[in-house]
């Protein structure tokens, strides 16, 4: 497969959240702001990228079995990192995010991206093309719900008193029916439907 | 006992970590097939949770205070509970067991449980609790999903529906059932 289409395959053919059904945890528990879903998404990518990249450079020198425990610390290095430097820039987003930031670090998404064997160019355009698509998604996640249930749009106010919000969608429960109907309706436009991948 | 009890009606209701905490989803897709792997995943998520509290409680004077640099503490709590029953329980549940082990043992509901234990509860028994209760939360989720899952599959659902849509919708059809209670 060419880089271009390793790239291409993460934003719709095989995105992990509508094709692969993995890395839902963000999805449902902190999209009910855009902005969330935005970072939350960036902050996966840069941290998958960053692993990848140390899984390139150590690969050669240790074992499938050790490469797993290198993944991990690499993992939880990065997370460490960027949850800092989210706290020391952003400390009210940091707040907003929870527990969910920290827990890029046993993302599903991002451990079965680092587990699938490819050559090192194909690994990072596989990475860039997967979590642009993760983070793509996210957002759009995060568009609806914040519009449908407080009445936003990137924290701005649109709807102004003509609707009353679903407050519902903003809730788990209600990320559970919006990321449904998005999976939904992703298997009506790609004519597949009725199995979950392994 | 009345502290164990409200503690047990968060961890299984009003704060379920499947279903108003949006953690384990991968669990919720994957180990609902049948109601004896679901029970198996419920199991083998107590088991780890009630180790990595434990852990928590016998090293909570080593583990800083400070939020941030609590994570790599929490994941290697976590990596350590699950491989200990990973190695234990592996041989029991056979090869083909439909339940992925490492992944049932290290799972975001796990780290989760960990990262949210309140400040203070690692010093005395209440963590156990506190595990307890919401693995219990966790499990019982899990049996009723593979129970609706059962029956979905009875059903004439339209395709792009089938799998995990209908599964999702469910689930927020049980939440909604329970949300009730947080009011």
């Amino acid at each position: 497969m060419s880089l271009r289409r390793t790239f291409i395959k993460g934003l719709w053919r095989e995105n992990p959240i509508l094709r692969l059904a993995i890395g839902l945890v963000p999805a449902l528990g902190i999209t009910h702001l855009a902005l969330n879903g935005v970072y939350l998404g960036l902050a996966t990518t840069i941290v998958l990228l960053a692993a990848v990249l140390v899984k390139i450079l150590v690969s050669e020198f240790v074992s499938k079995d050790v490469g797993v425990f290198v993944d991990l610390a690499s993992l939880t290095i990065f997370t460490t990192l960027l949850y800092r430097l989210t706290g020391n820039y952003q400390p009210e987003l940091l707040v907003q995010l929870g527990i969910y930031l920290p827990l890029v670090a046993v993302n599903g998404f991002v451990l079965q991206r680092l587990s699938v064997d490819q050559p090192p160019s194909a690994r990072i355009m596989d990475a860039l093309g997967m979590g642009l698509g993760y983070t793509a998604v996210l957002t759009v996640i995060g568009i609806i719900r914040e519009f449908v249930g407080l009445g936003q749009f990137f924290g701005t106010a649109v709807l102004n008193g003509s609707l009353t919000p679903f407050s519902l969608a903003a809730t788990v429960p209600g990320g559970f029916v919006i990321v449904g109907l998005l999976i939904a309706l992703y298997n009506a436009l790609s004519g597949r439907g009725g199995e979950i991948d392994e | 006992m009345n502290d164990g009890l409200k503690l047990l009606a968060e961890g299984v209701i009003t704060h379920n970590l499947i279903l108003f905490q949006g953690l384990g989803i991968y669990a919720l897709l994957r180990f609902t097939k049948s109601i004896c792997t679901a029970a198996k995943a419920a199991l083998v998520m107590l088991a780890a949770t009630m180790t990595a509290c434990a852990l928590v409680w016998g090293t909570h004077s080593l583990i800083p205070h400070n939020y941030s640099m609590r994570l790599p503490f929490d994941l290697l709590i976590a990596l350590a509970a699950g491989l200990f029953w990973h190695k234990l329980l592996a041989p029991v549940f056979g090869k083909d067991e439909s339940v992925d082990l490492r992944a049932a043992f290290f799972n975001s509901a796990l780290v989760g449980v960990l990262l949210a234990v309140p400040e203070g509860l690692p010093e005395g028994p209440g963590i156990f609790s506190y595990g307890m209760a919401y693995a219990v939360g966790y499990g019982v989720v899990l049996i009723i999903m593979a129970g609706i899952r059962a029956r979905l599959e009875l059903v004439n659902v339209p395709r792009p529906f089938k799998g995990v849509p209908i599964l999702l919708i469910s689930a927020a059809l049980l939440a909604l059932a329970l949300m009730g209670y947080r009011l």
